[in-house]
């Protein structure tokens, strides 16, 4: 079994510096944005939690030089700790903001934040500052994009131990580079970020909200919807506009950003047929066209609403936050639990646990692997009804024909009984604080799949072990659990090696 | 003859005030006073119900034609601010109402950071499931009153921020200088190494 060094602690310890360089440089964006406000003392916060960011990962960077390539396992432990890192430091202006009753609950919203998920511990959200309110959509956008793609694509020249640290973080690559697939990346989210700025502010203004603000929402609400985060500027969250327009608009950046990126850039490179023919795009649209069945029968039979379209209108949205694993909400989260009914939740439950594509901002399990083992199950049956010569191959399409084989099949098996076991973490802790069985279960996969939906269990007023069990659940969530795994492995084996 | 028509033309004045201030008063019977919370909970028995809201106007004023939306909180900060309680007190909660923007133009503070919007009382239709607004949770409302004009709050920053800053600025600083020092040797050694070259050439 793999024995790590100190040395190799020094490797890894040496690449967290890099991100926490690289989240306190972010930092600038919003406090530029506080000054422009005049929100003097949130300019400070951000003042004091960017050198204090800049100035730990000056000493990690400095002190403890790389040597040598980053080994696999190396690149795992690197991705899962810098996340780790990047939420205690991104957590500093939020908690200088006095809107967080402790240091825990910052941690918990700059998780949520950076794994873009959109659960809130916050009080008093409608009075916030400009700056920190930008900030805690801004970390979403870092999140979404992998803020370890922001550190390949900006930090590092080396491709070696860039492909470590890019498939660590859930990603595949997209081009045969990963460095060129972060850039790739990050030139399509800006593009978006402009495009959809713009067309959602113009939506705003439209709607009646003020010029300054309408663009300033636009931008945050942009960042939480493509990068399927679901953190809002007002505590009534995407419902406070009242405005179908600017749903529509929304779940346009919600798709875009569950669709698989290696997807789009087929698409830009004009090649649109991708979309009809890809196996992870056909799961999705079977999942969410079924699952809105079960919703709206369910929506139906729990007389939520009196007309179809009412019901169209909710349901739909909540869904497609839901599969998209954004968390944006039209209806008070007390509705979802009293007025929709367990049939309906069970159905948002069951989109939120698959989730959007791969190598895109959603979390969850992924149609890939849904698909993987639905082809699968396809397989085993044609075998048990063949003769036993018989060779069954599945063949799909995803950007290019594959054949199904027995790793892709068992890796797609691993991952999905993690993520099952993780949905099933949260969930005994919630039943053990005495909630009920289906809002347990909600929160839990909301948490761990990366949405942000909520039935009313998250609050500030929670209990200790579940806020640390839900902080848990979204780090191991984003990262697709491995990281996580081999994070204790790792440690675990320095112990191990230590008492011999 | 004339005594008699003015005491019975006074006799009319008087029984249509009292039979208005008896309408009004029933109207005023008829509405419930309500809170979010009330309304979460017990929105069967609301629905479509004339009630009372106050609260504070915070956000947007979003005017939508000859109407306009206006958010209103009534939580517990709507009634003390969290920057001069220094308390926390949970989240936001508050309904979307829907009004004539004659009444919406009433408001004239908005509740965001560094102000405390007006608090402001207003009458209507509950709906918890909008028929024109497409399943809407909200208030039709057709009346609004201010109760309490709003103010702007003092934001300024703590004194001890500015030490804190300042600290956190010579940190940041300090751990640059081992990388200035190095980069600084390795200029010196290089420079070294080239004049050598020279010298031997």
């Amino acid at each position: 079994m793999f024995k790590p060094s100190r040395k190799d602690l020094g490797n890894i310890f040496h690449y967290v510096g890099v991100v926490l360089i690289a989240l306190g440089v972010c930092m600038v964006v919003p406090l530029v944005i506080s000054m422009a406000a005049g929100e003097w003392s949130a300019v400070l916060d951000f003042l004091v939690s960017a050198c204090v960011s800049v100035g730990v990962g000056n000493i990690l960077y400095f002190s403890l030089h790389s040597r040598g390539q980053v080994t696999w396992n190396q690149g795992l432990v690197i991705v899962a700790l810098s996340w780790l890192f990047a939420m205690l430091f991104a957590a500093l202006p939020i908690y200088l903001s006095g809107h967080y009753s402790s240091f825990l609950d910052a941690c918990f919203e700059s998780m949520s934040g950076l794994a873009t998920t959109g659960l809130t511990l916050v009080h008093d959200l409608d009075h916030m500052t400009y700056g920190v309110n930008f900030w805690r959509h801004l970390i979403m956008f870092l999140g979404g994009q992998g803020i370890v793609v922001l550190v390949i694509t900006y930090f590092m020249a080396g491709t070696s131990t860039a492909t470590q640290m890019y498939t660590g973080e859930g990603r595949e690559s997209i081009m045969p580079n990963v460095i060129e697939s972060s850039r790739f990346i990050w030139k399509v989210s800006m593009a978006y970020l402009v495009a959809g700025t713009l067309a959602l502010g113009v939506c705003l203004l439209a709607e009646g909200v003020a010029p300054v603000r309408s663009f300033f929402q636009s931008s945050c609400l942009f960042m939480a919807g493509f990068d399927t985060g679901g953190f809002t500027t007002q505590a009534l969250s995407v419902g406070y506009y009242h405005s179908l327009p600017v749903e529509l608009i929304t779940i346009v950046f919600m798709l875009l950003g569950m669709i698989n990126f290696a997807v789009q850039y087929e698409v830009w490179k004009g090649r649109p047929g991708e979309l009809v023919k890809n196996m992870e795009v056909r799961v999705l649209a079977v999942s969410i066209i079924v699952i809105l069945g079960l919703v709206l029968a369910a929506l139906s039979l729990a007389g939520a609403f009196s007309s179809f379209g009412a019901e169209l209108r909710r349901g739909g949205y909540q869904l497609i936050s839901a599969h998209s694993g954004t968390g944006f909400m039209t209806v008070y989260g007390q509705q979802l639990g009293v007025r929709w009914g367990d049939l309906a939740l069970l159905g948002i439950i069951a989109a939120m646990g698959i989730g959007g594509c791969a190598c895109a901002t959603s979390g969850a399990i992924k149609a890939f692997r849904v698909g993987v083992l639905v082809k699968e199950i396809k397989v085993k049956t044609k075998q048990a009804l063949s003769p036993a010569s018989a060779v069954i191959v599945e063949r799909f399409h995803h950007i290019k024909e594959l054949t199904l084989t027995e790793g892709m099949a068992r890796a797609a098996l691993f991952t999905t009984v993690l993520y099952l076991l993780l949905y099933l973490l949260g969930t005994v802790v919630g039943l053990l604080y005495g909630y009920g069985l289906t809002a347990s279960a909600f929160e839990s996969v909301s948490a761990a799949g990366n949405v942000g939906l909520t039935t009313g269990i998250t609050g500030f007023d929670m209990p200790v072990l579940l806020k640390v069990v839900y902080i848990f659940e979204m780090w191991a969530g984003r990262l697709e659990v491995l990281a996580v795994v081999a994070v204790f492995a790792y440690f675990l084996s320095m112990l191990r090696r230590g008492r011999k | 003859m004339k005594k008699a028509l003015l005491c019975l033309l006074m006799a009319v004045v008087l029984v249509l005030c009292m039979a208005s201030l008896s309408a009004y008063a029933l109207a005023r019977g008829g509405e419930i006073d309500v809170s979010t919370s009330d309304l979460l909970d017990n929105w069967e028995e609301l629905d479509g119900k004339e009630v009372v809201f106050r609260g504070e106007a915070v956000g947007d004023v979003m005017r939508r034609g000859e109407d306009a939306w206006i958010t209103v909180n009534d939580d517990f900060y709507s009634r003390e601010a969290r920057l001069e309680a220094g308390q926390l007190r949970g989240g936001n909660s508050g309904i979307g109402v829907w009004l004539p923007a004659s009444e919406a133009e009433k408001i004239e503070v908005l509740g965001r950071f560094g102000t405390v919007g007006d608090f402001v009382e207003v009458r209507g239709v509950f709906n918890a499931d909008c028929p024109e607004h497409g399943g809407d949770f909200d208030i039709h409302a057709y009346t609004l009153a201010v109760i309490d004009p709003g103010r702007t709050l003092d934001t300024g920053p703590d004194p001890g921020k500015y030490l804190a800053a300042v600290f956190a600025i010579v940190f940041m600083l300090a751990t640059l200088v081992p990388f200035l020092r190095r980069r600084a040797r390795e200029i010196r050694s290089a420079r070294a190494l080239l004049r050598r070259e020279e010298d031997v050439q």
